[in-house]
């Protein structure tokens, strides 16, 4: 019961500060008589999402879809050169630092090149969200797996467990938090890779109907698109957060 | 039987040889409880791993029941190390399981057994993180115990617990070494405990570490805490205390 007041309790203030934002928006607009061109008033945008649903629905899955097949790529490739990396040291000392350089890099600099090398298709989206999720995962799941304490790697070995058994038993599981991190920042980073692929070229997907939008000068269905991806990809993110709950139950979280 | 036969040891990385361990020479009859303790730093810890044979020696040669301890071969040795190191996504029946699993061993192949034996009934399904640090710390002898060690390396195992924690275990210590009759080798730095439960102690010298002295305790067995009280107790801590200080 207490548990469940505080949830309520955590939620009502967001709550607030979203409706007194969302008011003064619509407010100002009209009290400064901001052309709707420029800035629609939030009203204006709900019934342009209501009039585009089916549209919009049929984008931001695209988007998303392109989003998920790269974050799923990049999540395991991510893990499995993670993997090489911790039994081929040689391989660590070579690339690693490379990787922790590219992980703060901005690599959507990269996408019109790949919708250049792709196509304008699906596949220079899923690509490009591949390669912006393929990073954080490879370094945290580098270090998830290097950072077992020596005590545990000597009663391990004390009691004649193979390698085989010191990885699925002890770094594997000592890993999934530090995975899960990685794998949270990545939901929203294979998102942006996705939308952003789509600007440079594209004839579907959320970033298309943005860009298109913008031609005709219909802003309204511009904010329309940007609030739909970003709803899907809090979803998306909150989807992954449900399951690192289940899975990394051990690790309290703030 | 456990010998040690001028036992060298040399840390060595690319800036520094330490000497830790200098010729040590030991041996140690088959349910005999040995405590090593000696000014912190000075090697014990070492002492200890190179006898479960989790570190090899510079010099000299290790023999449990006359084998080599390099060889692999499938010496009945556990060791409970300083933190309990349980994994905390096991519950703690799963930790205690442990070693059956890793030795394909039926899983509940002693387990009850054990958790009773440390008094853990009610708390085989909770979680290691639920659990006091003594408690933890009982987990990790079960699961030391498992396999029905011949030999029990322990490494300060409750010097993280409160004095009335520390008693209880020591007590509880001496009940399953009558029980079961392990050889225990038992690291410390607490000289009331290592009197209270050993028949004979090693004293080691600061680094390098060598034989100081080694002590025999002859306090009758089935010992209780009221022990401590008596004189005979009181001059063989403080004979010992003279030589560390």
């Amino acid at each position: 019961m207490d548990k469940r007041k505080n949830r309520i309790n955590s939620w009502r203030l967001p709550l607030l500060a979203f409706v007194v934002i969302i008011g003064i928006w619509e407010i100002s607009t009209d009290v400064f008589n901001i052309n709707k061109i420029i800035l629609p008033d939030p009203y204006t945008i709900l019934i342009s999402i209501i009039t585009n649903w089916n549209i919009l629905i049929k984008h931001t899955s695209i988007t998303m879809i392109e989003a998920l097949f790269g974050f799923i790529i990049g999540t395991l490739i991510g893990i499995l050169i993670a993997i090489l990396f911790v039994y081929f040291s040689k391989a660590k000392q070579a690339f690693y630092p490379y990787a922790i350089a590219l992980k703060a890099t901005p690599l959507y600099a990269l996408a019109p090149l790949l919708v250049m090398w792709f196509g304008s298709g699906i596949f220079s989206k899923i690509v490009m969200s591949a390669l912006v999720a393929f990073f954080p995962i490879l370094v945290n799941t580098v270090k998830g797996l290097t950072s077992v304490e020596q005590e545990s790697y000597d009663l391990f070995r004390s009691l004649s467990a193979s390698k085989w058994q010191v990885f699925t038993k002890l770094r594997l599981p000592n890993a999934l938090p530090y995975i899960f991190t990685a794998l949270k920042i990545s939901t929203t980073l294979s998102v942006v890779g996705a939308t952003i692929a789509e600007f440079t070229g594209s004839s579907m997907g959320i970033g298309h109907l943005i860009v298109n939008a913008s031609y005709y000068l219909d802003t309204s269905l511009m904010f329309s698109g940007i609030v739909m991806i970003s709803l899907a990809g809090v979803l998306f993110f909150y989807f992954v957060d449900y399951i690192e709950q289940k899975m990394v139950f051990w690790q309290k979280n703030d | 039987m456990i010998e040690l036969k001028n036992i060298h040891k040399t840390w060595q990385n690319d800036k520094i040889s330490l000497l830790t361990i200098e010729d040590i020479n030991l041996s140690i009859n088959k349910g005999e409880f040995i405590s090593i303790i000696g000014p912190s730093g000075c090697g014990k810890t070492t002492l200890l791993k190179l006898i479960a044979g989790l570190l090899e020696p510079t010099k000299g040669q290790i023999l449990l029941n006359d084998k080599a301890t390099n060889q692999k071969s499938p010496q009945r040795l556990s060791i409970v190390f300083q933190n309990p190191i349980l994994l905390p996504w096991r519950k703690i029946k799963e930790n205690i399981q442990l070693p059956n699993e890793l030795n394909n061993l039926p899983l509940n192949k002693n387990v009850y057994e054990k958790i009773h034996l440390v008094g853990l009934q009610e708390f085989e399904n909770n979680y290691p993180d639920e659990l006091s640090g003594g408690m933890q710390q009982r987990v990790a002898i079960a699961r030391a115990l498992i396999l029905n060690p011949t030999l029990l390396l322990m490494d300060e195992p409750f010097s993280s617990l409160d004095e009335v924690n520390r008693n209880r275990l020591n007590l509880e210590l001496l009940k399953i070494w009558k029980e079961l009759r392990p050889t225990i080798i038992f690291v410390t730095h607490s000289i009331s405990d290592a009197v209270f439960l050993s028949d004979r102690i090693i004293i080691l010298t600061k680094r390098p570490a060598k034989v100081k002295e080694i002590l025999s305790i002859d306090l009758p067995r089935s010992r209780k805490l009221e022990i401590k009280e008596t004189l005979e107790f009181q001059r063989y801590v403080k004979w010992i205390r003279e030589r560390i200080e």
